[in-house]
């Protein structure tokens, strides 16, 4: 009995460690981590600080209290295997790695046309120097990326939905570019 | 009267208790509501859903990154603070700005996201 005992924990332990090695590889792979940007190794801040933070859902706030400054006010911070991350206007959530060297919200603050222009924010890998919006209609705007943050406001009269994607160049001086899908709100 | 019979009695009567002592806190203990809000768990292609009027403090929807999905609140302005995404998960927009309005979710593209789950926070 004993060596039946001794023999199902071996293949237990050996299943095990299968498990652990295959499951290493699939998380790697060519698709860069969210972890893996620069910037949150900035000096951490306390969350209580920075109003968007205190907004954000409890269950997914940073379990330490701190959070990580990157570019044009926004702040990130890790849960578990993931990058939690809110900008100036409360938009933000938490992904593991990313899809494309962007992870952007695009969107508008208030009504769309009037007050504050639509926008596009978010992340960026370490690999991306700067982020050119192209519209629908031609039309490019760029912007710097800061602290693997971006944040493009678009002309007055563009909506969010009138974004086609970004034009990313990147630091070995290629670029990509990341087509984005925006529709109209219809009335719930 | 059983011995036993006496003893439910005593638990149920500390229930009905503690949930009066819970409805008498203060506001801030109590407020604070969460609805899941697209029935099913899952978003048709195009489909947009809505939680209904409520002074909502913020939304999200939970969804496998890839699909392009978009929250917003539709009040008296009509559609405000619309926001898409295609990688967090959740992905959350803070509504307290917007006042009574209803959260609303909506996906982006022709295929069923599936599965998916609007939350809204008041």
């Amino acid at each position: 009995m004993p060596r039946v005992a001794l023999m199902l924990a071996m293949v237990s332990v050996g299943v095990a460690a299968a498990f652990a090695y295959f499951g290493r590889e699939a998380e790697g792979g060519s698709v860069p981590q969210a972890t893996g940007m620069a910037a949150l190794m900035n000096p951490s801040i306390s969350a209580g600080s920075v109003a968007a933070v205190r907004g954000f859902p409890v269950d997914l706030a940073p379990g330490d209290g701190r959070v990580r400054p990157l570019g044009y006010a926004h702040y990130a911070w890790t849960r578990g295997k993931s990058i939690c991350h809110v900008d100036r206007s409360g938009t933000g959530g938490c992904f593991e790695r990313f899809l494309s060297p962007v992870n952007a919200a695009i969107g508008d603050d208030d009504a769309i046309g009037s007050g504050v222009p639509a926008s596009v924010r978010g992340l960026a890998t370490d690999d991306v120097t700067t982020v050119t919006v192209v519209l629908k209609n031609g039309t490019r705007v760029r912007g710097a990326v800061v602290d693997n943050a971006f944040e493009i406001y678009l002309p007055e009269t563009a909506t969010p939905w009138d974004v086609r994607g970004e034009d990313l160049t990147l630091r070995d001086g290629n670029s990509v570019f990341v087509t984005e899908t925006v529709r109209a709100p219809a009335i719930p | 009267m059983s011995r036993r019979r006496v003893g439910w009695r005593r638990t149920y009567s500390l229930l009905a208790l503690s949930l009066i002592v819970l409805a008498l806190l203060p506001g801030g203990a109590t407020a604070g509501w969460t609805v899941a809000y697209n029935c099913c768990g899952y978003l048709g292609g195009y489909e947009v859903v809505g939680a209904g009027y409520n002074y909502w403090s913020n939304n999200r929807i939970w969804r496998d990154p890839g699909p392009s999905v978009s929250l917003w609140y539709y009040n008296s302005s009509g559609a405000v603070g619309y926001k898409s995404n295609t990688m967090d998960n959740p992905f959350v927009h803070n509504g307290g700005a917007f006042g009574y309005s209803i959260a609303t979710c909506s996906n982006n593209t022709a295929n069923d996201v599936n599965p998916a789950s609007c939350q809204a926070y008041s």
